[in-house]
């Protein structure tokens, strides 16, 4: 493992981010439309000052699951849609030194997005979050899981490539929405309720609403799940790699 | 020392055989042609040597490697490059991609090789086809490859910036480097390289340099005569047993002769002939016609 081919993926993965104003959206305008419309409703509707908390804690963690599963098919894809593929998977880059380097990327998106929000919930409503050790242990699980994620559909794309991109957005938003980030997950009927108790982002997101005392704590099963998913997912990841490769679909090199 | 050693690979999508036990090996410095039609499995095999395909048998091994990522680099023909980075941003995150030392002095030296400094703050989805290519060939040189995989490096190219490209192969091989080239153009094997390979159907049919392949494949060479009279020349020829046949031109006769054998024996019989002969021109088989000869036959 390198240093400089860890950063090579850093420094690509951030001049196309300046390059490209979605990109740049992704981590300004669309978390801050989401932040606002959601806490201005519970302003609105006079929401408690808990029920402002947990909402702000459930955007937070959505974002953060987001930014850490996407950055690496996304990366990946720019390689695709460059015609640079085969350059970048011929070079000595391995799996992990893409993985590592994006994941940079990925931290830094994340907390500049969970930074704003938490300056944005003080500036606008003053709150102020108090159990930062609930708010991080969370985090921490969402992050894992949106890697495990991230990894998933990296594998998805190096098969599929274009036709798989769109799974990359939506597979992670419809596991987080049936996670109970706003509301319990007992809403659901039972048979997404049994699903859904394999996929840590159900205990990742109790425990941030328990940091505004709304949620349950169970952290044996989010380090069981978390461990779990790492498991498919570098599988997962592993196996599709060896597929594409024995399929020459890494083997465009114009 | 071997460069690369190609053993036994063999490559199958389904019931298609693309790559059939192919065998070869390139010397350090030198410039091997993988020469072969559309189809023929030359961008297979170099997808397999690059490690970018699986393969389903052999071994591949460069500078006795089986791992060689960081000693090899690639150059692709017909290059579709939409890379929103600049030339500059380019050969920045290959050099660390490959490690490359004093990459700010080498990327300055490889856009001066390819005359791209001028370039070097353009997006490189912007140029054209010409210099996207000699881009991709300063992040190939950048990287001071040792194995160098060019696969038809001047396809698509207006001839002028083909020319170019050349001269630069013919520069790296001064220098030193030892290069993998496809194509199927005949002309630039026998411009560039020392040794060949012809490929046909995912197999390797003749190898060797250059004139040892056409010696292998071409039983037959050619002699012109420019005389005064053609066809007592074609007569005094075509009964001969060492003869395969005769061509009666305007100024002149062709005499086809199994190789070089008898082409001492007619010039001794035209020497002793009184008709007036103005020149002798012994023709040699063109790769071209070799490969046409080869693959007509393999059918």
């Amino acid at each position: 493992m390198r240093l400089s081919r860890i950063y090579a993926v850093t420094y690509r993965n951030i001049v196309n981010s300046q390059k490209n104003f979605f990109r740049l959206f992704d981590i300004t305008l669309w978390p801050l439309v989401l932040f606002l419309s959601l806490t201005l409703f519970i302003q609105y509707i006079k929401g408690e000052s808990a029920i402002l908390g947990a909402v702000i804690l459930g955007v937070m963690g959505w974002r953060i699951v987001y930014h850490m599963q996407i950055e690496f098919c996304q990366s990946y894809m720019d390689n695709w849609w460059s015609g640079m593929l085969g350059h970048f998977m011929i070079s000595p880059v391995t799996t992990l030194e893409f993985i590592l380097g994006n994941l940079v990327v990925a931290v830094v998106k994340m907390g500049a997005v969970a930074g704003t929000y938490f300056i944005f919930a003080k500036l606008l409503f003053d709150y102020t979050f108090t159990n930062w050790n609930l708010i991080l242990i969370g985090s921490l699980i969402l992050m894992l899981f949106g890697l495990c994620m991230g990894l998933i559909t990296l594998g998805i794309c190096m098969i599929y490539q274009d036709n798989a991109f769109a799974v990359a957005y939506l597979l992670p938003d419809l596991i987080v929405l049936f996670s109970g980030v706003y509301y319990p997950v007992t809403i659901f009927p039972v048979f997404i309720q049994k699903v859904m108790t394999v996929f840590p982002t159900l205990y990742a997101f109790e425990i941030l609403k328990a940091s505004v005392g709304l949620g349950s704590i169970n952290i044996p099963y989010s380090i069981a799940t978390v461990v779990l998913w790492f498991v498919i997912s570098v599988s997962f990841l592993i196996f599709c790699k060896k597929y594409a490769k024995r399929k020459g679909l890494f083997a465009k090199l114009n | 020392m071997l460069a690369l050693s190609v053993e036994n690979v063999t490559k199958r999508f389904e019931n298609f055989t693309a790559v059939d036990t192919v065998s070869f090996s390139i010397k350090q410095g030198e410039i091997f042609g993988l020469l072969g039609p559309n189809g023929a499995g030359k961008t297979t095999l170099i997808s397999m040597i690059a490690d970018l395909l699986t393969k389903d048998a052999g071994k591949v091994e460069v500078f006795g490697l089986k791992n060689a990522n960081h000693l090899m680099n690639v150059l692709p023909g017909f290059t579709h490059v939409h890379n929103p980075l600049t030339v500059d941003e380019f050969l920045k995150e290959y050099s660390l991609l490959y490690s490359v030392k004093n990459w700010k002095k080498q990327r300055e030296y490889v856009l001066k090789l390819l005359e791209i400094q001028d370039k070097r703050d353009i997006a490189m989805k912007d140029l054209s086809s010409g210099y996207k290519q000699r881009v991709l060939m300063a992040k190939a040189l950048m990287t001071q490859p040792k194995l160098l995989l060019m696969d038809e490096p001047t396809v698509g190219l207006d001839v002028e910036i083909a020319i170019k490209i050349r001269g630069i192969i013919k520069e790296l091989r001064h220098k030193g480097y030892t290069i993998l080239l496809t194509t199927h153009n005949m002309l630039e094997v026998e411009e560039l390289c020392d040794r060949i390979a012809l490929i046909h159907r995912g197999r390797i049919i003749a190898e060797g340099t250059v004139p040892e392949v056409k010696k292998k494949i071409v039983e037959q060479n050619s002699i012109q005569i420019e005389c005064e009279n053609p066809r007592k020349i074609q007569l005094l020829f075509q009964n001969e047993s060492y003869v395969l046949h005769t061509k009666l031109l305007k100024n002149g006769c062709i005499i086809f002769v199994r190789q070089n054998r008898k082409i001492k024996k007619i010039m001794r019989r035209l020497s002793e002939q009184e008709e007036k002969v103005y020149s002798i021109e012994i023709m040699e088989p063109t790769l071209e016609e070799a490969f046409i000869k080869l693959t007509s036959r393999k059918k």
